[in-house]
């Protein structure tokens, strides 16, 4: 029989149109008593792992990521065959949930969760249509970082000192949209900065994004990239995360101060959540309740910078501490934070910023 | 005679199969799949890539007129590597084939050399030669012909291309050294005879002889340029380029169909160009 090329093709694209379907990607099978976890740098450091494993004999695995978008890319590709837990922003959690990739949180399995102070209890963060699918890690604000020995505390009263021509190219900001909520609380206020229509991102974020983009020297797309760049003198004034300030601390080559602009700031607050798919979620309940503990918080908050949640930490700190990470007034100053929230048409708000990144 | 024919035909399965089957596990089939996403319908609520033809990612493509800007931006950066690459290296390839004699292995190793180190590790020491209060800005401080440290070496466009040149260079440099050396003395000596100066003898006699050589080398440094996203990233100020494009839109957006739409749109620009570069004989 002859074979006609043209149904050869045919079937050779039919065939291949489903081929994705029957080999989607399978990861290596989890070990036993080996715990994945996939997230943030700092919440999976040796420092506080160790203890677990020593406790549980469970070992710790981590895979480090630099953006939530990075985390949602990985776990849709492996789920629960490649990993256990995530450390989810709050602009990922109803991400995750929405796309059918969590497990609902047993607390009975976590008795420290009743220690969370009330404001991290059934959080709107990670507690969707009335169920728990995540507990709080840390939280903290996105500063406004500025080289002292090339900016006044007085200019940076005001996120405006961003567009100044006096810092043309001396700007840093993170690769990543979310971004368009904090331009809209700079300019219209605080009121639903994560809820931004296209026609509002046209007409009233994009004539105010776009002057921005000649004043960044580079986005940077992760938190040790921006300290480099402070440390180079490449820029002048960065938009950052308490963990930069801390390594540059540490590091000591360049003066930097951090602030919270007139205008407030936008924040986040990370979650625990168990992946759809996963094999060892009794371990993952296990995680989540030591990481409560005064101890784990505590090295936790050290290495990373991130604020603790759990209120067992609090007989561990000094005065000064309790002060640094609002212990005292938590209630009042978590409500300045505008925290992230997962954005609906991400889609469209995706095809602004890549427009934005362009533009030069 | 029977016997010997089978036997044929087995040595010829023995050698084709493994090798078949290799480039249809790791080639073919990851090609089909990338072909197949590329129709693929992305669900934006559950971010789920379902197998429901459509064409919306090539829609997606061609209505926005970002990714047609970062096409041409990409595509203009890869040519110009190119053609620097082409320049800078035909001396050092006609120096090697010609006038290394017994240091040439040794020379030829040098080119190799960078190679042999992580391409990360390579981007990231042009990063320390580049920046602000890097080795380029003190060298020239110390010169006097810079007063104060000029920013405009890295985070641009500049920055990438020199440092796409640096890094695909022996991939220029190779196949013309190698072309050189097969160009036979005599017809060099016959054009001399025959009265040709040294720039008619180069464009009349060695550039025809060496044409594959160096379109090969074109080939080999435009598609990594085309192809490369990491440079961009590292020392470009956060323009985009096709890759990173690509790997923003399977990363960042979770995108897949989109991602591979691109992935094909790219794949096709280059075998157009590799068409037209065929025909001037560049892989014979």
């Amino acid at each position: 029989m002859k074979i006609s090329p043209r149904l050869l093709c045919v079937t050779l694209f039919a065939f291949a149109f489903f081929l994705p379907t029957l080999i989607a990607p399978r990861a290596a099978k989890a070990e036993d008593k080996v715990l994945r976890i996939i997230g943030w740098e700092g919440y999976m450091d040796d420092s506080f792992t160790q203890e677990f494993t020593k406790r549980t004999g469970s070992k710790v695995e981590h895979t480090y990521c630099g953006s939530s978008d990075e985390m949602f890319a990985k776990i849709k590709a492996g789920g629960g065959e490649a990993y256990d837990l995530v450390t989810a922003s709050g602009d990922l959690t109803r991400k995750l949930y929405e796309a059918e990739m969590l497990n609902k949180v047993d607390l009975s399995k976590v008795p420290n969760y009743a220690k969370l102070p009330k404001l991290f209890q059934n959080a709107p963060y990670n507690t969707f249509d009335g169920a728990n699918y995540g507990v709080s890690i840390a939280w903290g604000p996105d500063y406004l970082i500025y080289d002292k020995a090339q900016v006044t505390e007085d200019e940076v009263k005001s996120w405006q000192v961003l567009f100044s021509p006096k810092y043309k190219g001396k700007v840093s900001v993170n690769d990543y949209q979310i971004l368009l909520a904090d331009i809209k609380l700079w300019f219209y206020g605080p009121t639903d900065i994560y809820n931004i229509s296209k026609e509002e991102l046209n007409s009233k974020i994009k004539p105010k994004l776009m002057p921005l983009r000649p004043q960044i020297r580079k986005f940077w797309t992760s938190q040790a990239e921006l300290a480099q760049m402070f440390e180079n003198k490449e820029i002048a004034l960065g938009w950052g995360w308490p963990v930069t300030i801390t390594q540059l601390k540490k590091s000591g080559k360049v003066d930097v101060g951090y602030t919270i602009p007139k205008e407030g700031t936008s924040g986040w607050s990370d979650s625990w959540m168990v992946i759809k798919g996963t094999k060892n979620a009794d371990i993952a309940h296990q995680w989540m309740n030591y990481m409560l503990e005064g101890e784990a918080q505590k090295k936790m908050a050290e290495v990373s910078g991130y604020w603790p949640v759990s209120s067992l930490i609090v007989p561990l700190l000094s005065d000064q501490e309790k002060k640094d990470y609002h212990i005292d007034d938590l209630d009042a100053f978590f409500g300045t934070i505008h925290f992230w929230e997962t954005v609906k048409n991400f889609d469209e708000w995706n095809d602004l910023w890549t427009e934005f990144k362009n533009a030069q | 005679m029977a016997e010997t024919s089978k036997r044929k035909g087995l040595g010829f399965w023995a050698s084709f199969l493994p090798g078949f089957t290799w480039m249809t596990a790791f080639y073919f089939v990851p090609l089909g799949a990338l072909l197949a996403y590329s129709f693929y319908t992305h669900d934006r609520r559950t971010q789920k890539d379902l197998p429901i033809f459509t064409l919306d990612s090539f829609r997606w493509i061609f209505s926005s007129p970002t990714n047609i800007q970062v096409f041409l931006r990409t595509l203009r950066i890869a040519l110009t590597v190119t053609v620097i690459d082409v320049v800078v290296a035909f001396p050092v390839a006609y120096f090697l084939a010609f006038y290394a004699g017994r240091f040439k292995h040794m020379l030829l190793l040098l080119v190799l050399l960078p190679l042999w180190s992580s391409y990360l590790v390579r981007i990231y020491s042009w990063t320390l030669i580049l920046n602000s209060s890097g080795v380029l800005n003190w060298l020239l401080l110390k010169l006097g012909i810079l007063d104060h440290p000029s920013p405009d070496f890295i985070y641009n466009t500049f920055a990438i291309t020199l440092v796409l040149c640096y890094a695909w260079l022996p991939f220029m440099i190779l196949p013309l050294t190698s072309a050189l050396e097969r160009l036979p003395r005599r017809v060099l000596e016959a054009a001399a005879d025959l009265g040709a100066g040294p720039v008619r003898t180069f464009r009349k006699v060695v550039f025809p002889l060496v044409l594959p050589g160096l379109l090969a080398g074109c080939v080999s440094v435009f598609s990594l340029s085309t192809g490369d996203y990491v440079t961009a990233d590292l020392v470009g100020s956060g323009s985009s380029v096709v890759g990173k494009l690509i790997f923003d839109r399977f990363g960042t957006a979770a995108n897949w169909p989109q991602s591979a739409a691109l992935s094909l749109c790219v794949m096709l620009v280059l075998f157009i160009v590799f068409g037209i570069l065929s025909r001037f004989g560049a892989f014979d």
